[in-house]
């Protein structure tokens, strides 16, 4: 069975990102529950993870998010309808809380809690929307016996939008790799920005690999599997302190690659003798510093293999880490390309007297329970959450609406984020609009591309 | 059969038969052979090559050559009554086959008008050219620009080289003889066209081009250009707006469908010769010649057999074998992986391994050959042995139960159809420029002379190293010699100059030493530095920031980087300090922290072997003068050795130089142990050792 293969590596979701990038909707909530398609994105992680099988998992979240992510995780999504259906057949999946501390690298947290981890290990973000199984890279990075097994995504996207202004800013989060083809091991990976004009590719790889590739148009997914020695890597380099930043870039770069003093260790080693009394190798002081440094590549050359594996096109992923990818990872749902947003609970919930009078076949809706919505109102390719008041001849059109928020007549909202408990004003025109928690909207108003932050006058206005 | 459209005109082809080096000889020794017609498998090369152009339905063929082979190919050409219209282009003035390019397009009788088939000296090709000239005109058709496609085979055989490509197939990095690393430039810029990069390491260039004329306009204009992948060179090198401007489409053929590899020594002779009986060369194999010629049976083995053969009951004929016609076989001969001419005569318990043997030869009675190419005409008389490597050149009569070492070359001093004696001098002169790679010819010493019984003198020669390197250095190597030489000279008095100044400057900065900053100013300039480095520690800046801002200040002040290492070490050992209430390991830990971090503006600076001698020194004076860094003062050397700032070279001389002076100082002792381990450490590396690659890594960590 699936579940029994899956032990061998331990999923660890790292859930206790700020968010900042998606200012103002994360003021008041955790980006690891920012609601996508009205469930949050912590579910799809987490059912994605108990569907490939995994009987364990370990959220990591910092203190000031504790309390949300264990209400989450502990009380609502095991009522979740899907998990429920999954769990009559299948083992339920334990998950573990884990905090580190606030502020600190991705791989600080490794670090801290290497303790707590016994296997092979895979690391994603919560922020990280993907509808696929993890099984086939689990079973890749075993039959290649990898060291890291990073996912990356071809971005189509971009290159349909090539002429618009945002380009410049998306194309800064795109990765270029240098990779072999069939086995896809990867030499390099940087994000675009940080590529020099100048490329060298050194021998040793060429030796083993006379042909690469380098690729543009990839985006790391932030899911990675990796070999549990890295840990051990980690306690001895206490320089590193992000995954992707300096991590996986250490990694890669570490392949074929063996100094000239550890291929000499094994040698020293013999040298010295183990001091049984004081449980320690009786070598000098410096001999001790290189013993750190020389232990991971004593043997054998080609002990690091870092390898990538490239999602298919078909299967949707999207990294939520900024508005516009948030905007998109919403509007996949509304496509129904995240088939564990499923329309189960909407068409439950959401057949309500009022939206079905206004609700034509094409326009696709993704509604809450007990939407209230006025006479004349359209809605349209919207994601609108639980106990929303709309009014009379409302007009929203590709929104994404959280719960409790309440909107008057005559408004017209266009692409638009509004948050929870936002109260929007009769008559207001808003377009490509975002809006904190709690915000109220006066009436009249006509926006477009701006921010309503959280401050008592909302029509402090932000722009992006 | 498909014709191209009228306005193309016909299919022209420019054909090298001339080599241009002395990579072949001997065999080739003589004017009247050249290298164009080695026999592969008994059918000289330039009839395949004439043949495939055929088959892409080329009509018209430029043959360039210089001027004493042309009867020869001319006369040779005449035999083989092809359908084509063959012109020679010959000039004896030729050095390169640049000047042939560019003679080619001064004639306007000749120059081709469309694009045209060019084809190296040495390409050997099977598959069809059609094809690829098709897809060609077709890429022609849509945008001028690709003037030139190139065809790599997957691997490399005699000539390999690197290429980056983009998705479209323009090459946009090509390196030959790579010695290290490949390197691609502009790379941000190139991936805007394309989203993805190919990169192939160790290909075959063929030799094969399809160009456009516009190409050979490009060698009017640049006289430097030696031969066509320069031109590829040079537009790579030209910059975004030359690649943009001539698209060059890297091919590359299929590694099982398509056969093509050059020429060019003698291993890839023997190669080709023994691929093609191995039948990689398909459609065409020996019994399947294109071509009307030699009949030959095809068994088992693969055995390639003429009908006229004579074979004896008792011989033995192995695998991989060829026999030409009206070769006779006699009693007992055992013959293995050997490809032997026409009208070869091979004698009674003759044993012959892994060699090609052309036509007319004679081998008498209990002759053995290994691993050896026999030309034509040649005689070895009874109990002959040529060991593995010789190359035995054509009309040589080896004396009976003469025993020939390995790697020999035996050429006439007089052949028969040379017109002027040669000198035996004149020869080895000649010779000396060979620049043979292959290991299975490697060079001897020494050079002796048999005298044979028969009436021609033979000289068996073997080379001298490294002669040609010499003989081949032009007037502007020296004049490079020479600068190099006074520019270290320079060096040196800036150096003594310096010296006096108490600050020695790096002597790999090329700056003269009119730019020095007079005395007076000179602690004006220290202090800024200082003051600049000061800030950074204390405003704990990052390193990178820190090299920014000295490397700023260094251009500003114009002094080198050894001068600001100078300021700034004794800057980092004051915060390197011993507390009192700290153990040993607390304080390496801080320092491990510490050094590592800054480590990287070090490196930066610490560039030269002086350098670091002078830091190894000043370490030393440090801790002489404060007793308590003592037990740490090896420790230091070995961190900065990790951290890359010190190369271990600098660590072994320094050591060494300072054990001459004072072998018993304490210090020095406290390091024997680590230099012993670099020692033994530098002979277990290997060659592959990636020094740039670590040091970067090494700032990493």
């Amino acid at each position: 069975m699936a579940a029994a293969h899956c032990l061998d590596f331990y999923p660890i979701l790292f859930a206790g990102g700020t968010g900042s990038r998606l200012h103002p909707i994360t003021d008041d909530l955790i980006k690891a529950l920012l609601p996508v398609g009205n469930k949050p994105a912590l579910f799809y992680s987490l059912y994605m993870l108990e569907r490939s099988g995994f009987t364990q998992a370990m959220v990591v979240t910092v203190p000031s998010q504790l309390a949300a992510i264990s209400n989450y995780v502990y009380e609502q999504y095991p009522s979740d309808k899907l998990v429920q259906n999954r769990r009559t057949s299948a083992p339920s999946m334990t998950i573990h809380i884990q905090t580190v501390t606030e502020g600190i690298g991705t791989a600080d947290a490794l670090r801290e809690m290497a303790n707590s981890i016994f296997s092979d290990f895979v690391v994603l973000s919560a922020d990280f929307i993907v509808e696929w199984d993890l099984i086939g890279l689990l079973e890749q990075h075993r039959t290649r016996d990898a060291s890291l097994t990073v996912v990356l995504y071809e971005d189509i996207s971009s290159k349909q939008t090539k002429d618009a202004p945002k380009d410049n800013y998306s194309s800064a989060l795109e990765d270029v790799a240098l990779m072999s083809p069939v086995h896809h091991r990867i030499f390099m990976l940087e994000s675009s920005a940080d590529v020099e004009n100048q490329i060298s590719i050194s021998s040793h790889i060429l030796k083993y690999n006379p042909r690469l590739f380098l690729k543009r148009n990839l985006r790391d997914c932030h899911l990675y599997v990796f070999s549990h020695w890295v840990l051990e890597l980690l306690r001895r380099n206490v320089a590193i302190s992000s995954i992707k930043a300096e991590l996986v870039p250490f990694l890669v770069r570490r392949q074929y690659h063996l100094s000239k003093r550890c291929r000499s260790w094994q040698k020293l080693v013999g040298k010295y003798k183990w001091n049984h009394e004081k449980d320690s190798l009786d070598i000098p002081l410096v001999a001790e510093y290189r013993w750190e440094k020389a232990i991971h590549w004593t043997s054998f050359p080609d002990i690091v293999r870092c390898y990538a594996m490239i999602l298919p096109r078909k299967v949707f992923a999207r990294r939520m880490h900024t508005l516009e990818w948030y905007r998109q990872v919403n509007d996949a749902c509304l496509k129904g390309w995240i088939a564990s947003c499923s329309m189960g609970e909407e068409s439950k919930g959401g057949e309500d007297k009022a939206s079905s009078n206004k609700r034509k076949n094409n326009q696709r809706l993704i509604v809450g329970q007990e939407l209230s919505c006025g006479e004349q109102s359209e809605l349209k390719d919207c994601v609108i959450g639980d106990h929303c008041h709309m009014g009379q001849r409302v007009k929203l059109n590709g929104c994404i609406v959280m719960d409790h928020v309440i909107i008057g007549d005559d408004c017209h909202l266009q692409n638009c984020i509004i948050s929870s408990n936002c109260h929007i004003l009769e008559g207001c025109k808003l377009k490509h609009c975002t809006t904190a928690a709690s915000v109220t909207i006066p009436a009249d108003t006509r926006a477009k591309d701006e921010s309503f932050g959280k401050l008592q006058d909302s029509d402090f206005l932000f722009h992006p | 059969m498909a014709s191209y459209s009228p306005s193309d005109g016909d299919l022209k082809a420019v054909l090298f038969a001339d080599f241009f080096s002395d990579k072949l000889r001997p065999p080739c020794t003589d004017g009247t052979f050249c290298e164009a017609l080695l026999p592969i498998v008994n059918v000289s090369l330039l009839q395949y090559q004439l043949e495939a152009l055929l088959q892409a339905e080329v009509k018209d063929c430029v043959i360039i050559c210089r001027e004493h082979i042309k009867e020869t190919l001319a006369k040779f050409v005449k035999t083989l009554n092809f359908d084509m219209n063959l012109h020679f282009l010959t000039n004896s003035q030729w050095l390169v086959a640049g000047d042939a390019i560019r003679e080619l397009d001064s004639r306007g009788d000749w120059r081709p008008q469309s694009d045209f088939i060019l084809i190296f000296p040495g390409a050997f090709f099977t598959f069809n050219l059609l094809d690829v000239v098709k897809e060609h005109r077709a890429r022609r058709e849509r945008s001028k620009s690709w003037v030139l496609t190139s065809c790599f085979g997957l691997r490399s055989i005699s000539s390999s080289c690197d290429i980056a490509r983009l998705e479209n197939g323009q090459i946009i990095q090509y390196s030959y003889d790579r010695k290290d690393k490949i390197v691609i430039p502009g790379i941000t810029t190139l991936t805007e066209y394309s989203s993805r990069v190919e990169i192939f390491s160790s290909l075959e260039d063929c030799g094969i081009d399809i160009c456009a004329p516009e190409v050979l306009v490009e060698f009017r204009e640049n006289f430097d250009y030696d031969n066509i992948r320069d031109f590829i060179r040079g537009k790579i090198d030209g910059g975004e707006g030359e690649l943009l401007g001539n698209q060059i489409y890297g091919h590359i053929l299929s590694g099982s469908a398509d056969f093509a590899c050059r020429i060019t020594n003698m291993e890839s002779y023997f190669y080709v010769c023994f691929a093609f009986i191995h039948r990689w060369s398909y459609p065409w194999t020996v019994e399947r010649f294109p071509f009307k010629t030699t009949k030959y049976e095809y068994r088992r083995g693969p055995k390639y057999i003429a009908s006229s053969c004579s074979l004896a009951w008792s011989s033995y004929i192995g695998r991989c074998t060829v026999l030409g016609e009206n070769t006779r076989i006699d009693e007992n001969a055992v013959i293995v992986h050997s490809v032997i001419g026409d009208n070869v005569t091979i004698g009674p318990n003759c044993h012959i391994k892994d060699s090609i043997i052309w036509s007319h030869s004679i081998l008498k009675s209990n002759v053995r050959v290994v691993g050896s190419l026999i030309a034509d005409n040649v005689v070895l008389n009874d109990d002959c042995e040529i060991s593995e490597g010789c190359i035995v050149d054509s009309f040589v009569v080896v004396k009976a139960k003469s025993h020939i070492p390995h790697h020999s070359r035996i050429i006439l001093r007089e052949h028969p159809y040379r017109k002027e004696t040669m000198d035996e001098r004149v020869l080895l002169e000649r010779m000396g420029s060979f620049n043979m790679e292959s290991n299975l010819f490697d060079r001897n010493e020494k050079e002796t002379t048999i005298q044979d019984e028969s009436k021609h003198h033979c000289i068996q020669w073997q080379e001298e190293t490294h002669k040609a390197e010499e003989d081949d250095e032009s007037s502007i190597d020296e004049l490079e010699e020479i600068e190099r030489n006074e520019s270290e000279d320079i060096a040196i008095e800036e150096d003594r100059e310096a010296a006096e100044l108490g600050m020695t400057p790096d002597s790999l900065a090329f700056k003269s030493s009119s730019s020095f900053s007079p005395p007076t100013e000179r602690n004006l300039v220290r202090q800024e530095i200082k003051d600049t480095f000061q800030r950074a520690l204390e405003e704990q800046h990052s390193p990178e920031t820190a090299v920014l801002e000295l490397n700023a200040l260094k251009l500003a002040l114009d002094v080198t980087s050894s001068h600001i290492l100078r300021v700034i070490f004794p800057l980092l050992l004051n915060k390197l300090d011993v507390q009192e209430g700290l153990t040993q390991q607390q304080v390496t830990q801080q320092w491990i922290l510490f050094v590592r971090h800054w480590s990287g503006v070090l490196i930066k600076f610490c560039m030269h072997s002086s350098d670091g001698m002078w830091l190894l020194k000043y370490w030393k004076e440090y801790c002489e003068r404060l007793p308590n860094y003592r037990k740490y003062f090896s420790f230091l050397v070995q961190l900065l050795y990790d951290c890359d700032v010190l190369s271990e070279d600098w660590i072994i001389d320094w050591v060494s130089e300072e054990d001459k002076l004072n072998g018993q100082a304490v210090l020095i002792q406290q390091l024997k142990p680590f230099v012993d381990w670099l020692l033994e450490a530098e002979e277990t590396s290997s060659e592959n050792e990636d020094s740039i690659s670590s040091r970067m890594e090494d700032m990493n960590q």
